[in-house]
């Protein structure tokens, strides 16, 4: 009789602006089990940026507190998500000629070409953490596996993450403070998109823009494989802003005015509504148009994807450079997946289809626990589905009786 | 010097190396700390390694539980094999005949072994352990002997000689060694009650210390020592100004060319001291002096005044009158 495969434990730790949230999972047959969450308001980080390490270690160190609490073990090691303008992409290329005299593709000649991808220098004072695999040519043709085909130049892409050697060493050091070791990072925008893409929409062409509170993410998935992706400092902390500038109250109302009749677009009927910030109309209580409202949430939630889309084109065109591409029904069939905690905007998916001119959802992350069906938790979930993904195959069960003894102890 | 052809020698860090040099992995080596600073670091190690600590703590208990519940309690046969050990002169034969006294022998509990054995006085204490085959490991420390009493028999047969402990107790002194027995100082002069390991004699209890201290501190006087008086030694009253211990000279252990010392007298309420300044007395000297002219002297080490309590220490040496 052969051992069973023994459960692995993925640790994921998901640090925003807003909030930092910890999931652990027990992998079973391909499928992560939770078996620990925390969530705790962030402090210490301001768009994205890091301002207060002290701050932000000892709210990450709490979360993982909660984690090992509620799992009954240690956290070991953890996969971090990656978010922000701090990880910068950019595409690679590598090809090589194929030495056969038939043209046939070997495992070596692939080899060679992704290490001629891989040779090619990260920016200055920058450190490679992630190579994302991006369509492989052969003689100019897409092709999935080029192994066995036939040809003269294989062509090799990736989309490379980089980030500052001295970001990434604050992030790694705070994490090892704690005893941690960190296997690996992942991009938050692809974190967010494992959770709530299919393989059908990556086949077609799908957007899928994770906005949280002080950084949105983006990526593009095109013919099966990532395109680019990348980040802009605006996020949902700004409509709150600019709704506390406009309507002269405190960010606690702004942040539930906007939650409660924040939309993502404008309609002149709002402007009829009046609403009541508690409800009540008791002392102290404001009454607000809703119209002022919806225009100020709506104006800078189009703004924001406004931002992004400039972004988006900037990047397609520099990939796709003499060809004249357009963000379209033809380019993304899939449309557009908003996530986030900031896709919760009433009518978000309307300002969305306004600016971009697609279609589009919100995406909302396949979970076993139906509480985490929600796009703000869509970066978390994701980023356990992708370190499944990444992890290593379960261990065989070793027999003996130090291992008896420990599984009787669950160690 | 090492770093100078490191400089030149060695990997430059601002060169590009290749991929695997850019990998963060690389960049950016972990240091993992054990043992995290903080207060919440510390108590999540403390939990982490709770499980182990009580489990081993748990394997440790069962062990203990196991040795004891072997140890005291597991009934074996009569003719257990035996190992013996002692640091004085018993035997494993006295042994057997202690075991031999009941009829359970050696699959007896070994608290109620220890206690027979114990019940001697020539035995300070006793461990007794069961190993897992049933075999018997005794162990025993006998009592010291500092000195010997010598008792008549109560029906006036010979003179039964008894070894005294320095806590003032007297036992048989089995397998003592008769040279060992005659070298020991003889307590004389004593007023006794009961018999046998129950014999009690008064200021027993001083004179044991007194030997004991004489003979781990002082050997060389010690072995000079042929008896000790305690005519003049009143037990429980050891602190009355005239209660004193008299030590005899072992005759022949002192050259012929001077005056004898004959006998020592110590105060029983301060022999510490005076211990301490005989071991300081040029005695040799004093009893080669012109003035010392008697035969045979008598060294009282302190003025036993009678209207004060503490004695003066001060030795003076004085002749022998005839009694």
């Amino acid at each position: 009789m052969t051992p069973k495969p023994l459960p692995s434990i993925i640790t994921v730790i998901d640090i925003g602006t807003h909030k930092t949230t910890s999931l652990a999972g027990q992998v079973v047959n391909g499928q992560a089990r939770m078996i620990g969450f925390s969530e705790r308001p962030t402090d210490g980080v301001v768009k994205g940026m890091v301002t207060d390490l002290e701050k932000l270690q000892l709210c990450v160190h709490e979360v993982v507190n909660d984690v090992e609490r509620t799992m009954g073990r240690a956290v070991d090691e953890v996969y971090l998500s990656l978010s922000g303008p701090d990880a910068e992409g950019e595409r690679v290329h590598g090809y090589t000629s194929v030495p056969a005299h038939d043209g046939k593709i070997t495992n070596k000649d692939l080899k060679e070409a992704i290490e001629n991808a891989k040779c090619k220098e990260p920016p200055s004072g920058c450190v490679s953490i992630l190579y994302m695999r991006q369509p492989t040519m052969v003689d100019g043709k897409p092709v999935g596996n080029p192994v066995g085909m036939t040809g003269q130049k294989i062509e090799v892409n990736f989309w490379r993450v980089t980030m500052k050697h001295t970001g990434l060493a604050m992030r790694v050091g705070m994490i090892n403070s704690m005893g941690i070791k960190v296997h690996d990072f992942v991009l938050a925008s692809h974190a967010a998109a494992c959770a709530v893409v299919t393989d059908a929409d990556k086949k077609g062409g799908v957007l899928v823009i994770d906005i949280g509170a002080g950084t949105t993410n983006w990526i593009l998935y095109f013919k099966e494989h990532i395109l680019c992706a990348g980040a802009i400092s605006v996020g949902g902390e700004h409509i709150t802003n600019d709704l506390s500038i406009a309507l002269r109250i405190s960010r606690e109302t702004a942040e539930d005015l906007k939650v409660r009749f924040g939309s993502g677009v404008h309609r002149d009927t709002d402007a009829n509504q009046t609403i009541w910030k508690d409800g009540d109309r008791g002392v102290g209580d404001q009454q607000f148009n809703r119209g002022t409202i919806t225009q100020v949430t709506a104006l800078r939630f189009q703004e924001t994807l406004n931002f992004i889309k400039r972004d988006v084109m900037e990047r397609v065109n520099a990939i796709f450079k003499a060809q004249n591409v357009e963000l379209d029904q033809n380019f993304l069939p899939s449309g557009i997946i908003i996530t986030g905690g900031t896709a919760n905007l009433q009518d978000a998916t309307e300002g969305v289809e306004k600016v971009f001119g697609l279609s589009a959802r919100v995406g909302t992350p396949k979970f076993e626990n139906e509480s985490f069906r929600k796009p703000q938790y869509a970066g978390v979930v994701g980023l356990m589905t992708a370190a499944i993904a990444d992890a290593p195959a379960p261990k065989r069960a070793p027999k003996g009786f130090l291992p008896w003894l420990k599984s009787l102890f669950r160690f | 010097m090492l770093n100078f052809f490191k400089k030149f020698f060695g990997k430059r860090r601002d060169a590009y190396m290749g991929p695997e040099h850019h990998d963060w992995r690389t960049m950016v080596p972990q240091n993992v700390s054990r043992l995290p600073g903080s207060d919440l670091g510390r108590r999540r190690v403390v939990r982490s390694r709770l499980p182990y600590v009580l489990t081993f703590l748990f394997f440790i208990l069962l062990a203990v539980v196991l040795w004891f519940s072997i140890d005291e309690a597991t009934p074996e046969s009569k003719n257990a094999p035996l190992r013996f050990n002692t640091d004085g002169f018993l035997n494993v034969g006295y042994v057997q005949k202690v075991l031999a006294t009941n009829p359970q022998g050696t699959a007896r509990e070994v608290r109620a072994i220890r206690a027979d054995l114990e019940a001697d006085n020539q035995v300070l204490s006793a461990q007794v352990a069961r190993r897992a085959d049933g075999s018997l490991d005794i162990n025993l420390k006998e009592r010291v002997a500092v000195a010997r009493v010598a008792l008549n028999a109560p029906n006036g047969g010979p003179l039964v000689i008894r070894l005294v402990s320095p806590e003032g107790l007297t036992f048989s002194g089995q397998n003592y060694p008769e040279q060992a027995i005659r070298n020991l100082p003889e307590i004389l002069e004593f007023r006794f009650t009961g018999s046998g390991d129950q014999l009690n004699i008064d200021g027993l209890d001083i004179v044991g210390e007194f030997l004991l201290a004489a003979r781990t501190q002082y050997p060389n006087h010690y072995k000079q020592w042929a008896a000790v008086s305690l005519r003049d030694c009143f037990g429980a009253q050891g602190s009355t100004p005239s209660s004193s211990l008299h030590v005899i000279i072992r005759p022949g252990t002192q050259p012929l060319d001077r005056p004898a010392l004959n006998e020592i007298v110590f105060s029983t309420g301060d022999w510490r001291s005076e211990l301490l300044l005989l071991s300081r007395l040029d005695l040799e000297g004093l009893l080669r002096k012109p003035a010392a002219t008697a035969p045979a002297y008598v060294l009282k080490l302190s003025i036993q005044n009678r209207t004060s309590s503490q004695p003066i220490p001060e030795p003076r040496l004085v002749p022998v009158t005839t009694r």
